[in-house]
């Protein structure tokens, strides 16, 4: 079932909603999507099972879960994952400064309070991170768990989180188990950094998220930037699909498509120049050395720039 | 050229599994793949099955969906995945295909229409 501005209402659970209800909803979010990734998508709520999107850095895996919580009209919570990320940082911590507090508060009414040790171990001093907080988060629609760039964290972490997606619970020793009462729709992300282990993958509803095509894109930057000028993002978008093709360290995704469109629009542009491309490289490109070989590819003639510029370019 | 003749073998091979409803042809679909070079296991082909309750299987880009993001899980493994789903699924839609009439049927046919 559908509602007026695109939010899908799920009743008791149950979903009420047809691939093509979730490929309007998130175009409605100005999310352009593909029937294919509205299919995994609807896929993964049906079954309970956890979506691992896979893509180059900038083609809007991360926007996926965002967008999604604003579909279902319910809370993120993101766990974005680094080297070295442990346990106890991505699940639970004991607040120690709050407990030692009330130790030494105890202390000084000379411990009339009975034992401590039961009053510092209860969930008043419990921090609770991204994992606990989306297995214990109650409320009509279970929350989005977006956990970001998964390829950045360790082997370890990796194992841990599969236990936790396998079963959804989590055990403290000091107050016992937790169970999610709704399962969270899990959203995993990874830039192919390094390989995920195939007890994970196996877990997951896999999605491989390619730079868009020319008509895709078109239609991304004007959802986007709605009041860019259409000769100019056609200009943009064969630019980019253009660079796309050569060998960069990093080469441009949608995310530095729509910022260089945005840039423009905001210098009042209304379409390419040498000049203007000049200017905002650093909307396109990341890195020193992807600029330095942008213009070596022009003086060595590899990359022309005349046919998108002039003024009757046909794409 | 190797590759698709890999697939056309293990296609035949598993054909005693076919015409037995959708289950049995997804059990032979996971051989051909295994064949193919794409690893299946038991718990993805559940879920494979499991999915199929969800989509329309009469649409066959949901139904190949459906399917690939359940058995694949890496990019390397698409392209191969999308081909021998296609010499596949083809196949289990044209069930009568020339070369597999029966000795005689045509005359059969002649007799029949006088």
């Amino acid at each position: 079932m559908i509602l007026a501005g695109g939010t899908i209402l799920l009743l008791k659970g149950q979903f009420k909603f047809t691939i093509e209800e979730i490929q309007h909803a998130l175009e409605q979010r100005r999310y352009i999507c593909d029937r294919s990734l509205a299919t995994v998508i609807f896929l993964s709520m049906a079954m309970g099972k956890p979506v691992l999107l896979e893509g180059e850095a900038g083609v809007g895996k991360t926007e996926v879960a965002k967008v999604l919580a604003d579909v279902l009209n319910t809370t993120l919570i993101r766990l974005q994952c680094y080297e070295g990320l442990d346990s106890s940082t991505a699940l639970y911590e004991w607040n120690y400064p709050k407990q030692i507090l009330r130790i030494k508060q105890n202390e000084a009414r000379r411990g009339t309070d009975g034992m401590v040790e039961p009053q510092i171990f209860t969930e008043e001093y419990l921090i609770r991170r991204p994992l606990l907080e989306a297995i214990q988060r109650d409320g009509e629609i279970p929350p989005v768990l977006l956990i970001d760039e998964i390829d950045r964290a360790d082997v370890e972490f990796e194992a841990f989180l599969l236990e936790i997606l396998s079963d959804f619970q989590i055990t403290i020793p000091e107050l016992g188990t937790i169970r999610a009462q709704k399962r969270p729709y899990v959203v995993l992300t990874s830039n192919r950094t390094r390989e995920i282990h195939d007890a994970l993958k196996r877990r997951c509803l896999y999605h491989w998220i390619d730079y868009p095509s020319f008509e895709k894109e078109y239609a991304i930057v004007t959802a986007k930037v709605p009041e860019i000028q259409e000769f100019l993002v056609k200009q943009i978008c064969s630019l980019v699909q253009r660079l796309r093709l050569m060998d960069f360290y990093k080469r441009p995704g949608v995310a530095e498509t729509l910022d260089w469109a945005s840039a423009l629009v905001a210098m009042n542009r209304h379409e390419l120049s040498k000049e203007a491309i000049e200017d905002t490289l650093g909307c396109i490109f990341k890195y020193k050395e992807d600029i330095e070989r942008f213009h070596t590819e022009i003086a060595d003639k590899t990359l022309d720039l005349d046919p998108i510029l002039s003024p009757d370019a046909t794409v | 050229m190797q590759q698709s003749d890999t697939v056309r073998d293990a296609i035949q091979r598993f054909e005693y599994l076919r015409g037995q409803g959708t289950l049995l042809n997804l059990v032979a679909f996971g051989r051909v793949l295994k064949e193919a070079g794409i690893q299946t296991s038991l718990g993805r082909m559940i879920d494979a099955a499991r999915a199929l309750e969800f989509v329309n299987i009469g649409s066959r880009s949901d139904f190949h969906i459906a399917l690939r993001s359940n058995l694949v899980s890496r990019k390397e493994e698409i392209s191969l995945f999308d081909r021998v789903f296609d010499s596949f699924w083809q196949e289990a839609h044209l069930p009568e295909l020339p070369s597999r009439l029966p000795q005689g049927f045509e005359q059969q046919c002649d007799a029949d229409l006088g």
